[in-house]
């Protein structure tokens, strides 16, 4: 156990306190306790810092980790848990039906809302919660043994909780006003879009949970809009060529040359 | 951190006792979360290791270190909080030398200056809660440290808090808003008798009693006081 200072001290309670900070936040913050050191200029130190708290809090099972938010490619680093177990179960301070509600609301926004990442509020409230409660035994006649918190789940219960939900950024308002994942989902839930398939966006290989996909029938690629703009930072144009988007990806430096005689408008991918 | 002739004399391997000691810490941070700083019973935290181990001094071992990591890796001082019992059960007997262990609760407190939590690790967002924290323990201490249900609710009506209001725009349910500072400990909730029938009563309880909390209570009432006084001169 090496003790950390109380720089390393401010860092942690100041996520654990005002829970995940945006990069801009959370760059402010470690330049005013390092006295004027920027990450974006002291990048060696920065990294140093977060691999120190990081090999402390390993022996709790945390981590302190960045993420991207999909909606807006704005980055945010918090404090995770790796590992669930009884203590963790008392982190939550929302009941088995909020659970249960806000697991359907996940799965209607990471499944049913496609690549768009994002449901109305009205989809929301109307997402069941009954068919989220496992009952151990799985007898046919399970639905009448549900107990009664989950079957009667009030409408006003569900706004209530979609509302509680949002101010601890579970999930969050879009731009467009839709209903989509918040901070806390993205920092949290990594290894859950892993282990429900959700497509990964072949650029940064995270979930495309919002993401643009390839408009040719059949092909399921997707990328974040952010790292499509990173991966074609001079251009407005992607260019069509006739070979898979993968492997035109992983060829990126023949790729930035053909682009130059071709000249293609359009900004989806396309793959032929 | 324990020796190894200290963890061989309880007979348990230091693997063992890393894995308890992260439980302990797993949960006391994982219960403050959910509780809303609520103090965790000492009893919680020796079960996490009773459960699977009868070793009698390794509770009180693996519940110093986890301390001493918390302070280490996260800046928190696991305070240990003497739990205040109500008037009308504490007997008229010296207390006894060995305070009862049940009793004892911990909250997590920063360690940090208090200018750099203030600067920057509070959540602005949750200002309003110690706000109004502060202002019932005040009124509570001003009063001797004990205040009947109504009293206590007439002198907050004065700062526009209505005991039926269940839909403050700051606090929501102002009731649950000053029963969370029961369950905090802050406050301790006593029924008693009266001429007139049973009557609720609010006494100081041993979180707003712990000197970090009561020094500085002291303080900022004598500001309050003497910026009154120098505004009455002025009249």
């Amino acid at each position: 156990m090496a003790p950390l200072s109380w720089r390393h001290h401010t860092l942690l309670q100041a996520l654990l306190s005002r829970g995940p900070l945006s990069e801009r936040d959370f760059h402010a913050l470690f330049t005013a306790i390092s006295g004027g050191k920027n990450p974006a200029t002291h990048q060696q130190l920065f990294s140093d810092t977060l691999m120190k708290i990081n090999n402390e809090l390993g022996y709790l099972q945390f981590d302190l980790r960045a993420c991207i938010n999909q909606y807006d490619g704005t980055v945010y680093y918090g404090v995770v848990n790796n590992i669930s177990d009884e203590e963790s179960k008392l982190g939550s301070k929302y009941s088995v039906p909020q659970i249960a509600f806000y697991k359907g609301l996940l799965e209607a926004i990471v499944h049913e809302a496609g690549n768009d990442g994002s449901i109305t509020s009205i989809e929301a409230l109307h997402v069941r919660i009954d068919n989220q409660v496992v009952i151990a035994d799985g007898t046919q006649d399970t639905q009448s043994r549900l107990p009664s918190s989950i079957t009667n789940f009030l409408f006003s219960q569900k706004e209530k909780t979609l509302t509680e939900l949002i101010q601890d950024r579970w999930l969050a308002y879009t731009s467009e006003g839709k209903i989509g994942l918040g901070i806390r989902s993205f920092l949290d839930l990594r290894s859950w879009f892993r282990s429900n398939d959700i497509p990964s966006c072949e650029v940064c290989n995270e979930a495309g949970i919002k993401a643009s996909t390839c408009s040719k029938e059949g092909c399921n690629v997707r990328i974040h809009i952010y790292c499509l703009k990173k991966k074609f930072p001079q251009r407005k144009v992607i260019p069509v060529i006739p070979v898979p988007l993968l492997l035109m990806l992983t060829l990126a430096s023949l790729f930035a040359n053909l682009s130059a005689h071709l000249g293609f408008e359009s900004l989806s991918p396309v793959c032929y | 951190m324990a020796t190894s002739d200290e963890l061989a004399q309880i007979d348990i391997s230091t693997e063992e006792k890393d894995k308890l000691v992260a439980e302990v810490m797993r949960y006391a941070l994982f219960k403050t979360h959910q509780n809303s700083g609520c103090p965790i019973k000492r009893e919680e935290l020796t079960q996490i290791i009773t459960k699977n181990y009868r070793q009698r001094a390794l509770p009180a071992l693996v519940i110093k270190e986890a301390g001493d990591r918390l302070a280490a890796t996260f800046g928190y001082e696991m305070r240990e909080l003497q739990r205040t019992r109500a008037t009308s059960t504490r007997s008229g007997r010296p207390s006894s030398q060995q305070p009862n262990q049940d009793a004892k609760s911990y909250v997590l407190v920063s360690k940090l200056d208090p200018e750099v939590y203030s600067k920057y690790v509070e959540d602005t967002e949750r200002a309003h809660v110690s706000g109004f924290a502060f202002v019932v323990i005040s009124i509570v201490h001003v009063a001797g440290g004990k205040i009947s249900e109504e009293d206590l609710w007439r002198q907050l009506k004065r700062l526009g808090l209505n005991e039926t209001d269940e839909n403050h725009p700051v606090l929501g349910n102002n009731k649950q808003a000053l029963e969370l500072l029961v369950q905090q400990r802050y406050l301790l909730k006593e029924k008693i008798a009266g001429p007139e029938g049973h009557s609720m009563v609010y006494e100081l309880a041993e979180r707003a009693l712990d000197e970090s909390i009561s020094s500085k209570l002291k303080e900022y009432i004598s500001q309050v006081c003497k910026s009154i006084n120098h505004n009455l001169r002025k009249i």
